[in-house]
């Protein structure tokens, strides 16, 4: 098994430091699996995570200018791990300046995600840092955990506003009360709703984009979606849908929401070169 | 060097014992926290107070700090302080084989690659590089899962770079942030003197006009980890030293005194005021000394062949493993209950805390 990347474009370094840092900012743990055409961030939907998941994938060759990966046999030519997030994004934020970064797979003590990063400096060598990352490599027996999350049949999907505006928003109902209601329908209407004994507080949105239905994205399954005016909603934890909120740096073009009637709620954040899913499922009444 | 104060009388009024160059050795402490109060806002006092008068006086125990302001204010405040033994230090910084010196932001960049929870740092100098790497201890699987982080810098970096002995040193790196803090204030490059693991490392500051600094850290004694834990097992034995040493260390914790110093100084530099900053300048960096660097270290300490271990607590002063001796690290300290464990060495800093005082 071997893994080893370079970056040289500075822009690219801040592009990956900006996903990684989502990623951070949702989960504590990940797993990552390295493909010879991908990178992937994956949260599967363990009862341990609450019953969130999270998948991310990333084109590598967007991002680095060397790329070396042998997998664990010619058959299953894919490598997992298992590191925590934030030490990833402690490392990346040595390189904010950076001149190069390197990652590499390597073996100290124990298996380790070494992150080598050339700064300038005033003297005619640079100076090197470099980041050792405890990684768990995952066995071949448990790759089928972190298969691509199956695409529920959702009964609506439309576009969502601008996050910093629904980010706001949630922030006030958090307050309220625990649970938000999160509802739609295929007229492009779509409402966040709080309801407590004294009160009930209601966001409108109306008007919304409704995202095409593309065949060839691999990662959307058929739906079956309702009628325009038939609203479907789902109940989460107001909690979990800010912590979707609050980490995003990457700036997606649009952030696609689908309802599945009371089971979950699906993100899928569109960009060039990532695309990242986040499932948030339905809390009880 | 330039005086720092307009008047500096020691007086009689206090009982000054003499040392044994028959210098006298101020003998008192106050709780820095009471002497952060008195110069709280510094945009205040540039604003409003023309000079201070400190005045110490024994016979109440009292620090008295007048600061007379504009328009006839007078504020005054009175410190309670007491009397403690004075721990004199001995180090040959002079004499130390390896000595680098760079500007503080080095330091400062360099450092802020290792995360922050980090406690010691591991220095290794040849005279082809210098490399920072976060500390870890082979034995204790916790570290084993903490992200590990290194840093290279060569010797172009340094303006002075002079490596008598490839060492590997380690040191606590807490301690080196709040140096670093204050040096970044001062503005003035800082030198690092030291030898090898085991011997202290001193951190060096000079600014011309108004002081010195000398922080003086305890470093591990880099032999082998069997030191470590019989250290450890004769430090769980006793409780009650513990305690003690904890309550004598009374948190002069240099991480406060810096904070302050380096407003007052920048302060100063920039305006020239030489009255009210620089008093209290003078008085940490005396204070500085005083309780940082103090212990003797010197070899001939006559040891038992058992008590190797003691070599690593006095070199080391204090096991690293044990959390509760952290500050205890960098504070060259023995207090006089090591007397019940059988020590034949002569105590040299009794613990003026203990109860049957001093």
């Amino acid at each position: 098994m071997r893994f080893r990347a370079k970056v040289v474009n500075i822009d690219c370094i801040h592009h990956f430091t900006n996903v990684v840092n989502t990623i951070g900012k949702l989960l504590k743990k990940c797993s990552v699996r390295l493909t010879t055409e991908k990178i992937y961030f994956i949260l599967p939907d363990q009862v341990t995570n609450g019953g969130v998941s999270m998948w991310c994938q990333l084109k590598q060759a967007n991002f680095f200018d060397e790329y070396q990966m042998d997998g664990v046999n010619a058959e299953n030519n894919e490598i997992y791990l298992e590191l925590v997030a934030e030490n990833l994004c402690r490392a990346l934020k040595t390189a904010n300046n950076a001149k190069s970064l390197k990652i590499k797979l390597t073996k100290k003590q124990s298996p380790c995600l070494t992150v080598e990063i050339e700064l300038p400096s005033l003297s005619s060598s640079s100076r090197t840092v470099l980041h050792d990352i405890p990684v768990q490599v995952i066995p071949r027996r448990l790759w089928d955990e972190y298969q691509e999350p199956m695409m529920p049949e959702f009964h609506v999907s439309l576009c969502m506003p601008p996050l910093k505006t629904i980010k706001n928003i949630a922030e006030r109902l958090k307050n309220l009360s625990t649970y938000l209601t999160i509802s739609g329908n295929q007229d492009g209407d779509f409402a966040l709703r709080v309801e407590t004994d004294l009160v009930t507080a209601t966001t409108r949105f109306r008007d919304l984009e409704i995202p095409p239905f593309d065949p060839d994205m691999d990662s959307q399954a058929p739906s079956k979606l309702w009628q325009p005016e038939e609203m479907a909603s789902a109940r989460i934890d107001v909690r979990k849908f800010l912590q979707f909120l609050a980490g995003q740096q990457i700036n997606p073009y649009k952030v696609i929401c689908n309802i599945v009637h009371q089971t979950a709620v699906h993100f899928f954040l569109v960009h060039d070169d990532i695309s990242l899913q986040y499932f948030i499922p339905v809390v009880s009444a | 060097m330039k005086p720092m104060f307009q008047v500096y009388d020691v007086g009689s009024g206090i009982d000054l014992t003499l040392g044994d160059d028959n210098e006298a050795i101020p003998r008192c402490k106050v709780a820095v926290k009471t002497l952060l109060q008195v110069f709280k806002s510094l945009a205040s006092i540039e604003r409003s107070v023309e000079t201070c008068d400190i005045n110490l006086d024994g016979e109440q125990c009292r620090l008295i700090f007048q600061l007379k302001c504009k328009h006839s204010i007078t504020k005054t405040h009175h410190l309670t302080f007491q009397e403690c033994e004075s721990l004199q230090a001995v180090f040959a910084k002079d004499l130390s084989p390896n000595v680098l010196t760079c500007e503080n932001k080095l330091l400062s960049d360099v450092v802020v690659n290792f995360s922050s929870g980090l406690e010691e740092i591991t220095m290794n100098v040849t005279p082809c590089k210098v490399v920072l790497k976060s500390y870890s201890d082979d034995d204790n699987d916790e570290m084993a899962q903490l992200m590990k982080t290194e840093v290279s810098l060569s010797p172009d970096e340094f303006s002075e770079f002079q490596i008598g002995v490839d060492t590997d040193i380690t040191f606590c790196l807490k301690d080196m942030r709040a140096i670093l803090a204050f040096c970044e204030v001062a503005a003035m490059p800082i030198n690092l003197h030291f030898e090898v693991g085991g011997k202290p490392i001193v951190f060096s500051l000079v600014h011309e006009d108004y002081f010195r600094a000398n922080f003086v850290l305890a470093t591990i004694a880099s032999d082998s980890n069997s030191q470590h834990s019989n250290a450890t097992a004769n430090f769980t034995t006793n409780t009650t030293n513990r305690s003690q040493i904890k309550r004598s260390i009374s948190n002069s914790s240099k991480s406060k005194l810096p904070k302050t110093n380096s407003k007052h100084l920048r302060k100063s530099q920039a305006q020239g005021h030489k009255t009210l900053p620089q008093a209290k300048d003078k008085i940490s960096a005396d204070e500085m000394d005083c309780n940082v660097s103090d212990h003797k270290i010197s070899p001939e300490i006559p040891l038992q062949s058992e008590n190797e271990v003691n070599v690593t607590e006095y070199k080391g002063f204090s096991s690293l493993e044990e959390p509760c001796f952290k500050k205890v690290k960098s504070v060259f300290f023995a207090p006089s209950q090591y007397e019940q464990l059988n020590y034949t060495r002569t105590v040299l800093a009794p613990d003026s805390d203990s109860e049957d005082g001093t």
